[in-house]
């Protein structure tokens, strides 16, 4: 840590500009769980309606079922994840977080822009 | 000699009964005043015996009072030496002091410029650098809008300012703590020498009073002697006197023997004579003995043979 008296505005609108940049991965990472939890969510009762209207053909209903299961299995374990990084996420916010996440994406684009510029103008003064 | 003229010429018409009783009654003159010496010089040794004591009693007391005179110099001259000393240290003492208030206006200035940096400080080191510690971590860790970013990037580099601040106001504290360590210093040393300087000149006191008693001493000695002295000048007076009176009859005495010895040798040369007339007559009658009885006694012997009218070969 840079001491007090040795903080200059160069050093810290560098460390600013890797802040966003670690939180620009962050939220990325997340959103593309978001998403893989949305499809997998959407996929899900896709395969639950398709199960309820094939009663005929037993055949199919068993492939769907075991389809169904394979989207649980992965469901739960990127649930397990998110919720072990990120906290916990019901159905409905992770519809609101995708939303949610790029606008939050957006405002770190445009801050890490800022700092970047900002550490640009703080190494041409030499400060 | 008027009075020898006298005798001289008197003796010659004196017989033998008047020159014994002139003799005598000069002689009698010569005794009293042999007697009156005789009492004169009694007085005389008493006076002397006196004088003496006096005088032995006077140098005694001119001894003492040279002592010690000689005791109170060498104490003023201690006492001097310790005032000379006291004055030296003084001034050492005031070099200290000099210095003590050139550190106090020293402390005082830089003071000012801790109490400058204090202000701008407003805080001190270790809640500024809390203070930025917290504002660094929201900035760098917390998920916050840009412009609270903004605002916290500024409050963080004015705190900075102000930590500089402190630190220097820091410098300054510590410069005039140890500014004050050495006021602290040197008034002990002041301290310490004030104590010698007290030291020193009780000392001097001591010596400046026992030269005073001393002084005191003296000058009562000296009247004690100057006394005495007195004493010895009139019992001198009193002995010249005796003196003066007994040279005098002394003279008298002289002029007596002088007047008399004319007289007394005549006395005697009659006494002679008549001793001779009678020793002729005698040494005849021892003659006539001796031719008659054919001996003599012892004395009428001696008598012949001395008045050679006897020869031993006869």
């Amino acid at each position: 840590m840079v001491s007090p008296t040795k903080m200059t505005p160069k050093k810290l609108s560098k460390q600013l500009v890797k802040k966003h940049k670690n939180l620009i991965k962050k939220y990325n990472r997340e959103q593309v769980l978001v998403d893989r939890i949305f499809i997998l969510g959407e996929k899900k009762d896709q395969l639950e309606h398709w199960a309820k209207t094939s009663d005929e053909d037993e055949s199919n209903t068993g492939k769907i079922m075991k389809q169904k299961s394979l989207v649980d299995k992965e469901l739960s374990e990127l649930r397990d994840e998110y919720e072990k990084n990120i906290g916990s996420l019901d159905k409905l916010n992770a519809k609101k977080g995708r939303s949610d996440l790029e606008s939050v994406l957006k405002k770190h684009e445009e801050a890490l822009e800022y700092w970047k510029n900002k550490n640009r103008e703080y190494s041409k003064k030499k400060t | 000699m008027e009075k020898q003229k006298q005798g001289v010429l008197k003796k010659e018409n004196m017989n033998e009964k008047e020159l014994k009783k002139k003799v005598n009654g000069l002689r009698k003159d010569v005794e009293k005043r042999n007697k009156k010496i005789d009492s004169l010089f009694t007085e005389f040794n008493l006076h002397k015996a006196e004088a003496d004591k006096l005088r032995l009693e006077r140098d005694s007391l001119n001894d003492k009072t040279k002592e010690d005179i000689a005791k109170a110099k060498e104490l003023t001259k201690k006492r001097n030496q310790l005032n000379n000393k006291v004055s030296k240290i003084k001034k050492e003492r005031e070099k200290i002091i000099s210095r003590m208030k050139s550190l106090g206006s020293d402390i005082t200035e830089v003071k000012a410029e801790r109490n400058g940096f204090n202000r701008k400080a407003r805080g001190n080191t270790d809640s500024l650098n809390e203070l930025y510690n917290k504002k660094i971590q929201i900035l760098l860790d917390d998920d916050i809008p840009l412009t609270y970013e903004i605002k916290l990037f500024d409050r963080i580099f004015k705190i900075k300012e102000r930590i500089v601040a402190a630190e220097k106001a820091d410098k300054f504290h510590n410069k005039v703590v140890a500014e004050y360590d050495k006021i602290k210093g040197l008034e002990d040393k002041a301290h310490e020498i004030t104590k010698r300087i007290e030291s020193a000149a009780d000392e001097s006191q001591q010596y400046h009073e026992q030269a005073m008693q001393l002084y005191k001493r003296v000058d009562a000695v000296r009247n004690e002697a100057n006394k005495i002295h007195q004493k010895l000048l009139e019992k001198y007076k009193l002995m010249d006197a005796l003196r003066d009176n007994i040279s005098e009859l002394k003279e008298e005495l002289t002029e007596y023997k002088k007047e008399m010895e004319p007289f007394s040798d005549e006395l005697k040369s009659i006494r002679l004579n008549k001793e001779e007339k009678k020793k002729d007559k005698d040494a005849i009658k021892a003659k006539k003995k001796l031719r008659k009885k054919g001996r003599v006694n012892l004395n009428d012997l001696k008598l012949l043979l001395d008045r050679k009218e006897l020869d031993l070969k006869e």
